[in-house]
């Protein structure tokens, strides 16, 4: 029998990004982003332009080091990608010719975590409005060819470690230096790992470095885990099974790889 | 100068380091395109980044908590505007090799990097308005005083450029 979920009551979570890829539409135009307005401001009264993202496919066999990304020659011209934002700027909404992603962040640094299904069933929305947005316009079939889960974390210092010498102390699978070792408590450190989800359905990427963070002034690790994949089919029942999958091992692994010490500061429940 | 709060003057070479693995190409994406907030609120001090900038981010640790009258001469704390440019600037030149900076709460809270570098002095001043003023001091003693308030990306790089090369 699977085990329960684990629920921490404050996660170090600040960042939470889930998405969708499909095949370009060549017919979203600029004008598209307003129409697209409309029908969300309310919701999302605030927009900003922001570059776009390159096309991104989760290999089934990774071979070699991937070249550099190089700019694609399009017959149509590129379209930025553009951002529609709640009032209070936590949530929002990316859109551009082959992407659809929802974030919800933290700006104050203290707002809750809305947790998982209450940010699945609000994506699940604004992707259909999106699909009927696109329907009504006549920009032609939405064919999604990837989706992206991710969750980015902040560890701060002082919650379960004060230098880097001391991170088995958040990551138990890290050895505690020996006492008697030549080597001093690192100036850097970080790690990366990937893990393949299960039945072919992408991969799940983690990696944790340190950071500085802004906001409050302080150090801390930021720990991101990115699952990324192709649902079995192209419909939506599919693409959130993917995104129920991604999550659960998203959770695990983060339980996994952490301290039952951190566990304690973050409210561990199950 | 002397008002100011002095928080460090060492000079460190930088770290060799190669990533755990040979593919890392979805790293950058994680880290940036799809968050939001990671490529504006935080540096990354991972391997690959400069070690003066990591030296730097802990000395700003501590100015960040300082209070009005930190000085005892009614010294103010770090301003917004000085901290957001600060952290720009370190994103800014976060690979760049430079040796670590001497980190500075000036008393109007902005903040000041004082470098110094084969017998040359760097001071710039990262202010709350957006912009910076700085003064050079060549191995001759020779002063050059200015202000940017705009392009300061390229400014800041044309300065420690000047800084590194003889």
């Amino acid at each position: 029998m699977t085990p329960p979920l684990p629920e921490f009551e404050r996660p170090p979570v600040d960042e939470m990004v889930m998405g969708v890829q499909f095949d370009p539409l060549a017919n979203l135009r600029a004008a598209h982003f307003g129409l697209f307005w409309t029908r969300i401001q309310q919701e999302y009264p605030h927009t900003e332009d922001q570059g776009p993202l390159v096309p991104t496919i989760e290999p089934s066999e990774i071979l070699q080091p991937s070249p550099p990304s190089v700019p694609i020659a399009f017959a149509i011209p590129p379209l930025s990608r553009c951002w529609f934002l709640n009032e209070g700027k936590t949530e929002l909404i990316q859109v551009q010719r082959d992407r659809f992603l929802r974030n919800w962040r933290r700006v104050k640094g203290d707002e809750p975590y809305p947790r998982f299904s209450r940010l699945a069933h609000d994506f699940q929305r604004a992707w259909h409005e999106f699909l009927t947005f696109t329907g009504d316009q006549k920009l032609g079939s939405v064919k999604v060819n990837q989706c992206e889960l991710t969750y980015i974390n902040y560890i701060e210092k002082g919650a379960g470690w004060s230098e880097l010498g001391e991170l088995h102390e958040v990551f138990p699978f890290l050895r505690p230096r020996e006492r008697e070792g030549l080597l001093p408590s690192p100036e850097a450190l970080s790690w990366q790992a990937r893990y393949r989800l299960p039945e072919g359905r992408g991969r799940l990427h983690i990696e944790m470095y340190p950071v500085f963070r802004g906001r409050e002034m302080r150090l801390a690790l930021s720990l991101i885990l990115t699952a990324r994949g192709s649902p079995a089919e192209d419909s939506p029942e599919r693409i959130f099974a993917w995104f129920d999958l991604s999550h659960e091992w998203i959770v695990r692994a983060f339980t996994e790889l952490t301290s039952p010490a951190v566990h304690k500061l973050w409210g561990k429940k199950t | 100068m002397n008002q100011l709060m002095e928080l460090g003057l060492t000079h460190s070479p930088r770290p060799v380091w190669e990533p755990a693995f040979a593919d890392n190409s979805w790293r950058s994406q994680a880290r940036s395109l799809y968050s939001s907030t990671a490529s504006t609120e935080t540096i990354d001090l991972s391997g690959d980044t400069a070690i003066w900038v990591v030296e730097a981010a802990q000395k700003l640790e501590t100015l960040g908590r300082l209070q009005v009258d930190w000085d005892s001469y009614g010294g103010l704390p770090l301003r917004p505007g000085a901290k957001r440019l600060t952290l720009r600037v370190l994103e800014w030149l976060r690979k760049d090799e430079l040796p670590v900076p001497a980190v500075v709460l000036g008393p109007a809270g902005t903040v000041q990097l004082e470098w110094r570098a084969k017998g040359k002095e760097l001071e710039v001043e990262l202010r709350d308005n957006e912009t910076i003023e700085y003064v050079k001091v060549s191995p001759t003693g020779e002063i050059e005083e200015g202000e940017a308030t705009s392009d300061l990306s390229r400014k800041l790089h044309d300065l420690t450029n000047w800084l590194r090369h003889s």
